[in-house]
């Protein structure tokens, strides 16, 4: 029995966070001796009835494709999931007549067991999908550097943000609050295109885009700040940067659209050790529950 | 023009304009009805006279979230508009005539059922676009027209346009305005009840004023047909450099209409706008009782189709007979303001509360919301993103959380 685990991009060649969360689990499951194999919608597959299929993030993949699968499979989907990017299921039309809900209430339906990034993830599938999300399992966003971040105990003072130019990362809210709390200053990093298009924002005096920052700088980034605020006005998944900023010492200002902040953050160590364990648990479950 | 002035209050507009405006991009400026100012984008044409080559990039450059085109379908490549919109690349709203009775050629519906919306002109061809098996199609919306401008004037204020079309205050004005179309118009037919009328009235005075272009590639030599017809002593054509070069305006529209006792628009039409035009200012219409006509056409005579004609390209056309065109300028002819007068008047306040660009406009702006709300709804609006947060979302995020 072999397991496919179907993913939009090639997670070995693409860096998004998403990504990362999809190769850190499949590593595990590797390690653990699975015979494990990526398949994105340019490759080919033979999938025998006795096989697992992991479905990722597939918007890549034909809904004739998706729902002829003849083998059994599990849903993990966590990025693209609609036309949007993320999640949108909040949006006003998601609860009236999405086009997506009749293929998705089908997907989830065929899945053996439906896998979510946290508490607030699942609890929207629940309440849009019904039994369809049944059974369930919860895990964290994959971390495979949970211990480059730390808390580097130097001074630190004002926000940081390092999604703060994306729009659907909360742009608008963080502007906002921006404008009305004119004494805080904001340094947001990230990305300043997406999908190959150029965000270009008026930023208000107090909020400083600071450019991309590299994976290896990330820690130092956050160890500058006291806060690290993050304010979506539709729901995250997960969003790992919360959990990496907390982890570095920052001061966390969500809101409650963020999965991350829907799991028990008690204290920065029992966060690092959930987020460590978690590809193990992960892999356990699934063996578990699919008796692999 | 006038749509994108009315459009411009609610909507960001350009127009793309490619017949007689290639290779740069030019700007006109009009004002919304609140006073403020709007700078309109006419995009230009390349090498296509219909722009089908390069619609696509304006659509992007512009960000385009409908592209309203009103066109015949059976001119459109296949290829260029209709495949762009079935891989979902453009929403296109068209606007199509239907000159031509059915079977509606399998093309063109093939055509039309790429559109995301179909919007015809009249009831008939809603009908039978429905009958034909497309899904795509909102309720007909008419052409306008400016009832403000499109008016019954005193003809004796206006002696010069009288004699420019070769009337008299004392004669039977015919008009005819069409294109000049061999196969569309219905020109020999027309002419030749013209002829029969005059050979049936030696004493009568007639005139006729075709307002179309004298030769045209697909069409007849006017003056010759005229002569042929043994018209050529009674009629007179428009100036065509005057024609080309765009002189004939509105306002000179208005009051040549006005100098006519009797317009003749007899071909099977896709709307029949002159038929309108005429009405405005109190004219009767002699029309085909065929299409749409007998929508459009209330002051006048409607004259049945005399034959059927299928062309290769599988439309089918209708033409009358002009022995009946013949009777009906004679009923025209005998009851000048007789039994007519009272269907006039009521027809110049139909034309206004029916055809009027508020009116027409307001159902526009019914459909354009609509079609809004289907995109909004499929998350295909370029400016919705991200998607509106439902109030739930929205109350979930005013739910601050603070971790130290």
């Amino acid at each position: 029995m072999k397991i496919v685990w179907a993913q939009d991009l090639n997670f070995f060649r693409y860096d998004g966070g998403a990504e990362r969360t999809d190769r850190t689990y499949f590593r595990e499951g590797l390690k653990r001796g699975h015979d494990l194999r990526l398949v994105t919608p340019e490759m080919q597959s033979v999938l025998e009835k006795d096989d697992i299929i992991i479905l990722s993030n597939i918007r890549g993949f034909s809904r004739e494709q998706v729902l002829g699968i003849p083998s059994r499979a599990v849903t993990f989907t966590h990025d693209w999931w609609c036309k949007y990017r993320l999640y949108i299921p909040l949006s006003v039309k998601c609860f009236s007549d999405c086009p997506e809900y009749s293929y998705w209430s089908k997907v989830y339906e065929k899945a053996e067991l439906n896998i979510f990034l946290s508490p607030l993830h699942y609890a929207i599938h629940k309440e849009r999908f019904g039994e369809a999300v049944e059974p369930h399992f919860l895990t964290p966003s994959g971390f495979d550097n949970v211990d480059a971040f730390f808390d580097t105990m130097k001074e630190r003072k004002d926000y940081c943000n390092v999604n703060g130019l994306l729009p659907f990362k909360g742009r608008e809210p963080l502007i906002k609050f921006a404008k009305e709390n004119p004494d805080v200053q904001i340094d947001v990093g990230g990305s300043s295109t997406e999908n190959g298009r150029k965000l270009d924002v008026d930023l208000p005096e107090n909020m400083k885009y600071v450019g991309p920052i590299p994976e290896s700088q990330l820690n130092e980034f956050y160890n500058k700040h006291e806060f690290y605020i993050e304010l979506p006005d539709t729901p995250q998944p997960y969003n790992r940067t919360v959990a990496e900023a907390y982890l570095s010492g920052c001061k966390i200002k969500g809101n409650a659209l963020l999965g991350a902040l829907s799991w028990e953050f008690t204290d920065r160590e029992s966060v690092r050790k959930h987020l460590r364990e978690s590809p193990r648990v992960f892999w356990e479950t699934l063996e578990r529950e699919l008796k692999l | 023009m006038y749509m994108t002035h009315y459009l411009i209050d609610k909507h960001e507009v350009a127009v793309l304009a490619s017949v007689g405006n290639m290779f740069s991009l030019d700007y006109v400026d009009d004002t919304k009805s609140n006073g403020d100012p709007v700078r309109i984008s006419v995009y230009p044409g390349a090498g296509d006279q219909y722009g089908e080559d390069i619609v696509g990039y304006h659509y992007d450059d512009f960000k385009a979230e409908i592209l309203l085109q009103m066109a015949d379908a059976w001119i459109l490549n296949p290829d260029k508009i209709p495949k762009l919109a079935r891989s979902g690349k453009i929403h296109w709203i068209l606007i199509p005539p239907i000159d031509f009775l059915d079977p509606i050629p399998k093309r063109v519906i093939e055509t039309l059922s790429a559109a995301f919306k179909v919007v015809p002109w009249c009831r008939d061809a809603y009908d039978r676009l429905l009958a034909h098996g497309l899904t795509n199609v909102m309720e007909p919306i008419p052409l306008g027209i400016n009832t403000g401008l499109w008016q019954p004037l005193d003809r004796y204020k206006f002696p010069k346009t009288m004699e420019a079309m070769g009337f008299t205050y004392d004669s039977f004005n015919i008009l005819m305005v069409n294109a000049n179309q061999f196969f569309r118009k219905a020109w020999a037919e027309s002419l030749e009840g013209v002829a029969i009328f005059k050979h049936r009235n030696p004493d009568a005075k007639i005139r006729l004023y075709l307002h179309t272009p004298s030769n045209s590639p697909d069409g007849w030599n006017m003056v010759e047909l005229a002569e042929t017809s043994g018209l050529a002593d009674i009629t007179r054509g428009l100036d065509t450099y005057h024609f080309v070069t765009g002189r004939y305006d509105e306002e000179e529209l208005v009051k040549m209409f006005n100098m006519a006792d009797v317009c003749v628009n007899c071909g099977l039409e896709g709307f029949g706008y002159a038929s309108l035009q005429a009405q405005a200012v109190g004219v009767p219409v002699i029309g085909l009782n065929a299409g749409p006509t007998p929508e459009i056409v209330k002051y006048g005579v409607l004259v049945k189709p005399a034959a059927i004609i299928r062309t290769p390209s599988l439309q089918t056309n209708a033409f009358p007979s002009p022995l009946d065109i013949a009777d009906a300028l004679q009923m025209l002819y005998d009851n000048p303001g007789g039994k007519f007068a009272k269907q006039r008047d009521e027809t110049i306040e139909w034309v206004k509360q029916t055809f009027s660009w508020e009116v027409i406009m307001k159902k526009w702006f019914e459909h354009l919301d609509r079609i809004e709300e289907e995109l909004d709804r499929a998350c295909v609006l370029r400016s919705r993103y991200p998607p509106k947060p439902s109030n739930r979302s929205l109350e979930l995020a005013q739910q601050v959380k603070v971790l130290e």
